[in-house]
């Protein structure tokens, strides 16, 4: 009985849930056409509401830092203003159109940029005719965001895989989760300054590793 | 040495993926010796010494093989680029691997303000929702612009505005602020001594006071500056003002400001030299250099 309910309840949700998204559907609609027609209010709008996940879930991964993101992001405002009168309303949204220029505004820095970062142009390139391709098949925002950090995640775990377990480990105490050098050092049983030369190795070997599985065919 | 080993030995029930030749209580000295023995083996011609570190690191279960002076200086230059300071290519592998990392929080959120920015850039004010902090802030500048209480920022444009080159005669906003200053400041006190319809009465009789003496004041002053003038051009000639130039003499290309945060320091020369030129012409004219 009570799980017969709980059925009841998750069926009522997933419809609230459905009917909120198309109501935004249809706002969003409402607000392109009236992008289209020369509206920058409602351009903005559009802008607001799908630039943040934009800029945290296509461009900061794939640039690598905040100042580039941030960049990219003005650059691909820029030519959605341009070229707006070209976008074609789809069931899917305007989110899979806006990442595909966002994509290809990343591919272009990254080929010009000369950071390290954990992708490379051949990593963009595959990924603007993944976006591509996304868009074809009417994949929504929330689709396209789930692919997006799967694969950033995927990135990651191969590129830490790739390298020494220990310098992994080193990586992930002080890089990714941030704890203070004489932490790190504590975990891994080390010194701090013994610490310091590890990460650099670590660091060192990851990006050789990088240009390793570049290399590859 | 010991302590390394210890730590790095494998978990006994994850399956294992290392080589470990030596185990148990071993001496520094021998494990030393067992990592040169490798480090031969492994011929660094053939092998990246990254490389081969890690394999002796895997073999033996120690951290690394010996720390020399190139390693130390390198991962301080490392270490000195993660705490921001400097740039470093491997700094900026790990700031990449952290946006990665931090996927699904909201530490690296465009910030909102900055992203308000990106869109007035991008379609033009219009479009742009402005808070209720930033509507306040906007006041507080124009208000301070306007002569109304004090803004750092209002400062700065003071500050640009003595540096382009049109320092003439007094403009009227800051004669306005002047007044008000003046003016306006003797109102409130006596204001805050008087009280009902006699605060009204004092207020404007200090009011008209008050203007009545700057305007005095005003004109003894233009007398006496024209006074002045007519002395100095019948005393002496000519005398010989700075004229408004060109900035690139104030900077020597020797000695760059910093790339980040040198604004300041340039606006901060540049209004200095300004200033100076300013008090030089102003006790020539007076005849007193």
């Amino acid at each position: 009985m009570a799980s017969a309910k709980g059925i009841a309840e998750g069926r009522e949700q997933r419809r609230g849930l459905d009917e909120e998204r198309a109501r935004e559907r249809e706002q969003d609609k409402k607000l392109c056409e009236k992008a289209k027609a020369g509206d920058r209010t409602a351009l903005a709008e559009i802008l607001r509401k799908h630039g943040p996940t934009l800029y945290r879930a296509v461009l900061l991964p794939r640039l690598g830092s905040e100042a580039a993101a941030q960049d990219a992001l003005a650059d691909t405002y820029m030519r959605v203003l341009e070229r707006f009168d070209q976008f074609e309303w789809r069931g899917c949204g305007v989110y899979p159109w806006l990442r595909v220029i966002a994509m290809r505004i990343a591919l272009d820095m990254l080929r010009s940029n000369k950071r390290e970062t954990l992708f490379e142009p051949q990593d963009l390139s595959r990924a603007v005719e993944g976006a591509e391709a996304d868009l074809q098949q009417g994949l929504d925002e929330q689709l396209c965001e789930k692919r997006d950090r799967e694969a950033v995640r995927a990135k990651l775990d191969a590129a830490l895989g790739s390298i020494n377990e220990r310098y992994a480990k080193a990586i992930r105490l002080r890089v990714l989760q941030e704890r203070s050098r004489q932490e790190a050092a504590e975990l891994l049983g080390v010194t701090v300054s013994t610490f310091d030369v590890v990460l650099h190795r670590a660091l060192t070997s990851l990006k050789k590793a990088i240009r390793a599985r570049e290399a590859q065919p | 040495m010991s302590k390394d080993r210890d730590s790095s030995r494998p978990d006994p029930k994850a399956p294992s993926r290392d080589l470990h030749l030596v185990d148990g209580d071993v001496d520094a000295e021998s494990l030393d010796a067992a990592a040169d023995a490798l480090r031969a083996a492994l011929s660094p011609d053939e092998i990246d010494a990254v490389d081969s570190e890690a394999i002796i690191s895997l073999a033996l279960g120690t951290e690394m093989g010996p720390i020399d002076d190139g390693d130390r200086s390198a991962a301080e230059a490392l270490r000195m680029a993660l705490d921001g300071h400097g740039r470093h290519e491997l700094a900026d592998l790990a700031a990449s691997l952290r946006s990665a990392h931090r996927l699904d929080s909201d530490l690296d959120a465009i910030d909102e303000a900055d992203h308000e920015v990106l869109l007035a850039l991008t379609v033009g004010d219009a479009g742009v929702d402005f808070d209720a902090e930033q509507l306040t802030a906007a006041a507080a500048l124009r208000d301070a612009l306007q002569g109304q209480g004090q803004n750092p920022l209002a400062e700065i444009a003071d500050s640009i505005r003595a540096c382009s080159d049109q320092l003439g005669d007094i403009d009227e906003l800051s004669h306005q602020r002047i007044l008000r200053r003046t003016v306006y400041r003797g109102g409130s006190s006596q204001a805050g001594r008087a009280s009902g319809r006699g605060s009204v009465v004092a207020t404007i009789v200090a009011l008209a006071a008050g203007i009545a003496l700057f305007a005095g004041s005003w004109q003894w002053l233009e007398t006496q500056a024209e006074s002045v003038a007519i002395d100095q051009q019948t005393l002496q000639p000519a005398v010989d003002l700075a004229v408004s130039r060109s900035t690139t003499d104030l900077f020597d290309p020797m000695l760059p400001f910093s790339a980040q945060g040198g604004e300041s320091d340039r606006i901060g020369r540049i209004v200095s030299a300004r200033a100076a030129d300013l008090r030089a012409n102003r006790f020539a004219s007076w005849g007193v250099r």
